[in-house]
């Protein structure tokens, strides 16, 4: 695909992510598909980092860096200017990691989504605070390593997803880069419709996952071939669309690629598979599929 | 860059406005991406040297005009091969491993049905070495040579005993199996261009060989003609017939009566078009072979269908006298056989169970055991045990004298007949500008099996472009993650009963959407095909893709070399190397 006039890059070279990084590619793909009459808000995290020293930047729209916990009342603070001013064309993202999500900044969020404030939200979910260097967060998966669990992460990841679709807005969606098609149709679809969207985007994280710099994207891949991360939809907090036939892989083949799994024992591994396998199973009943 | 302070009496926001581009990120890192194009296992195992991956990813996109020109660089029978090839490149598919091979023979045959040869532009080249060729017999080996040489801008004449083109493509091989309006096809486009096939002229007979040497070259191609005999009693009888004979009977619109039963003797293709040909004629079949089944030289499928449509076979059997009875049927004495040591085939050895006999009675009997060059017009010192002798470049032990196809010692197959053509091609052209063969052949090798590509040679020998040698794709390169599993897509087939009751056409190839489907499960490997894995995981936003262009570039001032590209191409095109 050639970058066209339509489509430009909207995060430009010479940002400074790790080699690898797959956040970077997150944003890329998001931004791309949201075009330049968008305006983003950023939060204190590899985002930052990313966009750039100043007086450079890597975002190729308008972007506001706000406060850790409050990317959502940022971004729909700007959507109401943006609607009493009359200007109906641009679209306001939010770009926030985990820990500013499922966190920090969960009750700023719920507060916007309470509105149904005009916003797309991106929660891009490295599972951790890795710009800090690595700390546990409610997104860590578990039995994961990572600096404040060094024996590995006793409790298991949130169900940002049910928490959102608690607050019935009209739009949530997982989406992940190794199904870049299907994220960008994602953005696509968020930005014709009004009010509260939210995407709840994995994005692997060489350094914080300890993991080889080449292979962000197939991880990315196998957690949804693993059922760890499954592709779906939620519209108005009720109806439910899976949106990739997984392949069912074993768990292990997605978890022991990764060092933060490498102490992982074979009891643990099982009931990562459980978890995956019940969860899977509560997410084909809310879609309506039996079995 | 403009630096733009907002003061207000407790808030000072900082504005970027300068982009991070002119921040060299490309020397973080100590390794650089690189587009490393390779050959594909298929395309080293078909003989011809077909662009496999090339046009299974334009028949995917749908563009099917251009997948049929692609072919037709390499092969000029897309339309027979898709029908009767056995396909070795299927053996050899990287998908074969991760699910089931693509359908590789049927999609050429698909290409060739799915188009006209209306958009085909396939002109000479010019060429100030044009020089006049004979070829003699009009078979795969023959018209392929006569084809390339065109090709490269020679004048050829092509002198055929028979009264139509085609040799066993034409005379041998069944309707149902190769319909004769898909030769016509094939053979008009090479007329066009500017082949001059001359039909009913033997050499030998209206034309002797030493005529043809007022030609600048010659090649030899006539073929395995003659059927060999059994050498048993009573094969002289009118019910015993000649495997060939009898199909160039068929082919030729004879009526044919061969009566209630028919046993068929041998195992090879010929057999088995004879065999099936026979069920059509109305009669009941047996096949007997010597050897067992996994012996049997005929391809796999014919062996298959000609099982389903109602064929039976008796094997370990080997006649020994045929008689007349009574009735005026026949009486077959069989020896029962069994599987000794492998021979010089490489297959067992059938030897005779002592005092085991079978006698099977039949209206006829059809003798398919093989078949010989028939070379009473050739020099004596050409020839080695019956097979015309030929070097490396397929030159004879006479100047200027090439030959290839079933005449020499080679697999009997269409395919390889074509490869044989195509080689004695380049070779004649190399001789004919005074360049020896053994400098350039090795350098336009599709593989390391021998095939070789034609687009290289006339990009080498007219551009001097002589292509990179390519290796072929070892299947760990292939990121199989990127491929759903899929099952191989079956061709449509008339059923049984309509299929014996003539001679139409067996296989009815792929609907539409089954091609598609079929051609989308393709790795390419070692071909890039524009699927945009790196183009959307790149992290940097550094690569740029155009399809049309058919151009990969990668801004490298910005690249980090994080390897993400090279290892998220599904088909092994991206390389990482270290940079100094
Ligand atoms: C019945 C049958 C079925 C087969 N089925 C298959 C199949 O399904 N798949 C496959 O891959 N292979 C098949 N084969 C094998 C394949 O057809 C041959 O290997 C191939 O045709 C050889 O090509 P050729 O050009 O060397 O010779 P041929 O096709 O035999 O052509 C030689 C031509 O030379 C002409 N000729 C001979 N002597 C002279 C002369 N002195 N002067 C002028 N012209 C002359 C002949 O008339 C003939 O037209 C089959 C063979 C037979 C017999
Ligand atoms: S997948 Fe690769 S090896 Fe298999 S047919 Fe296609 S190109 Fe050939
Ligand atoms: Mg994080």
């Amino acid at each position: 695909m050639v970058l066209t006039e339509e489509r430009p890059n909207l995060l430009r070279p010479g940002h400074a992510a790790c080699a690898g990084c797959g956040l970077a590619t997150g944003m890329k793909l998001v931004l791309q598909a949201m075009g330049p009459r968008t305006i983003a808000v950023i939060v204190p995290s590899c985002e930052g980092a990313i966009g750039g020293v100043y007086p450079y930047t890597a975002y190729g729209v308008p972007t506001i860096h706000s406060a850790f916990e409050i990317a959502a009342p940022t971004a729909a603070g700007i959507a109401n200017g943006l609607k009493v001013q009359g200007i109906t064309d641009i679209q306001v993202l939010a770009f926030a990691g985990d820990g500013g999500t499922f966190d920090i900044g969960l009750q700023a969020l719920s507060g916007v989504a309470k509105n149904n404030d005009d916003i797309i939200y991106v929660c891009l979910d490295n599972e951790g605070y890795m710009n800090t260097g690595i700390q546990v967060s409610s997104s860590t998966p578990s039995f994961a390593w990572t600096g404040t669990t060094p024996k590995g992460n006793p409790r298991r990841k949130k169900n940002i997803m049910e928490i959102m679709a608690a607050h019935y807005n009209p739009y949530s969606a997982t989406a992940t880069i190794g199904f870049p098609r299907d994220l960008q149709q994602k953005i696509t679809k968020a930005k014709g419709i009004r009010g509260t969207k939210f995407i709840h985007m994995l994005v692997p994280c060489p350094t914080g996952w300890r993991t080889p710099s080449d292979i962000s994207p197939e991880l990315s891949v196998l957690a949804v071939e693993t059922n760890i991360f499954p592709l779906y939809e939620v519209e108005d907090g009720k109806r439910y669309t899976i949106n990739h036939q997984p392949r069912r892989l074993p768990v292990r083949e997605y978890l022991s690629r990764q060092g933060r799994f490498r102490h992982l024992k074979e009891e643990e591994i099982e009931q990562i598979q459980r978890d995956a396998d019940e969860e899977w199973k509560k997410l084909r009943y809310r879609a309506g599929l039996s079995g | 860059m403009k630096m733009d302070f907002r003061h207000s009496s407790e808030l000072v926001i900082p504005i970027s406005y300068g982009s991070t581009e002119v921040i060299e990120t490309g020397r973080w890192g100590f390794q650089k991406p690189e587009t490393v194009l390779m050959t594909a296992p298929c395309q080293e195992a078909c003989p011809a040297g077909n662009p496999i991956p090339q046009f299974l990813y334009l028949a995917a996109e749908g563009r099917y005009d251009e997948a049929l020109r692609a072919l037709l660089r390499e092969n000029p029978f897309p339309g027979v091969c898709g029908r009767v090839c056995f396909h070795p490149c299927e053996a050899r598919c990287h998908r074969a491993r991760y699910d089931e091979s693509v359908s590789i023979c049927a999609m050429e045959r698909y290409v060739f049905d799915a188009t006209s040869d209306r958009s085909v532009d396939i002109r000479p080249h010019r060429n100030h070495h044009s020089k006049q060729v004979a070829v003699v017999g009009s078979g795969p080996a023959g018209l392929s040579c006569a084809y390339f040489l065109g090709l490269l801008g020679h004048q050829v004449t092509v002198f055929e005993a028979r009264t139509e083109p085609g040799g066993v493509m034409r005379w041998g091989i069944p309707e149902y199996r190769l319909p004769k309006s898909v030769l016509k096809r094939e053979v008009r486009r090479i007329v066009n261009l500017g082949i001059e096939i001359k039909t009913g002229v033997k050499v030998g007979g209206d034309l002797s060989f030493d005529q043809l040497m007022d030609f600048d070259a010659v090649f030899l191609s006539p073929g395995a003609g003659s059927s060999l005999p059994l050498k048993i009693d009573g094969e002289a009888l009118k019910a015993v017939w000649r495997g060939k004979e009898l199909l160039e009977r068929i082919n030729s619109g004879g009526r044919i009566r061969l009566g209630r039963e028919v046993i068929v003797i041998g195992g090879g293709n010929t057999a088995m078009d004879v065999a099936r040909s026979a069920l059509r004629l109305g009669s009941r079949v047996t096949v007997a072979y010597r050897r067992s089944r996994d012996e049997m030289p005929a391809i796999q499928e014919e062996i298959r269908e000609a099982e389903e449509e109602g064929v039976r076979f008796e094997f370990l059997i080997q006649p020994v006298r045929v008689s007349l009875l009574k009735n005026g049927r026949l009486a077959v004495k069989f020896q029962r056989m069994k599987l000794g040591k492998p021979d010089q085939s490489k297959r067992p050895k059938p030897i005779p169970v002592e005092g085991g006999f079978v006698k099977l009675e039949a209206d006829a009997l059809v003798e398919a055991v093989g078949e010989a060059v028939e070379w009473s017009w050739i020099p004596q010192r050409l020839m080695s045990r019956g097979l015309i002798d030929v070097g490396p470049s397929l030159l004879t032990a006479q100047d200027k004298v090439f030959a290839g196809g079933d005449a020499i010692d080679q697999p009997r197959t269409v395919v390889t007949a074509i490869a044989s053509g195509k080689k004695a091609a380049i070779s004649i052209d190399l001789y004919l500008r005074g360049l020896s063969s053994d400098d350039f052949l090795s350098r336009i090798e599709v593989g390391n099996q021998g095939s070789l590509s034609m687009e290289a040679y006339i990009a080498g020998i007219e551009q001097g472009r002589w292509p990179e040698v390519k290796d072929v794709v070892p299947y760990e390169r292939i990121n199989t993650l990127y491929f759903e599993p899929s099952g191989r897509i079956r061709e449509r087939k008339l059923s049984r009963d309509k299929a014996v009751k003539g001679f139409s056409e067996v296989n009815r190839g792929f609907s539409p959407n089954q091609a598609h489907a079929s051609a989308s499960r393709c790795f390419t490997c070692g071909t890039c095909n524009y699927c945009s894995n790196c183009y959307f995981f790149c992290p940097e936003g550094v690569i740029s893709l155009d399809p049309l262009l058919q151009s990969r570039a990668v801004d490298l001032e910005h690249c980090k070399g994080c390897g993400t590209c090279a290892r998220a191409c599904p088909r092994g095109v991206v390389e990482m190397r270290e940079v100094s």
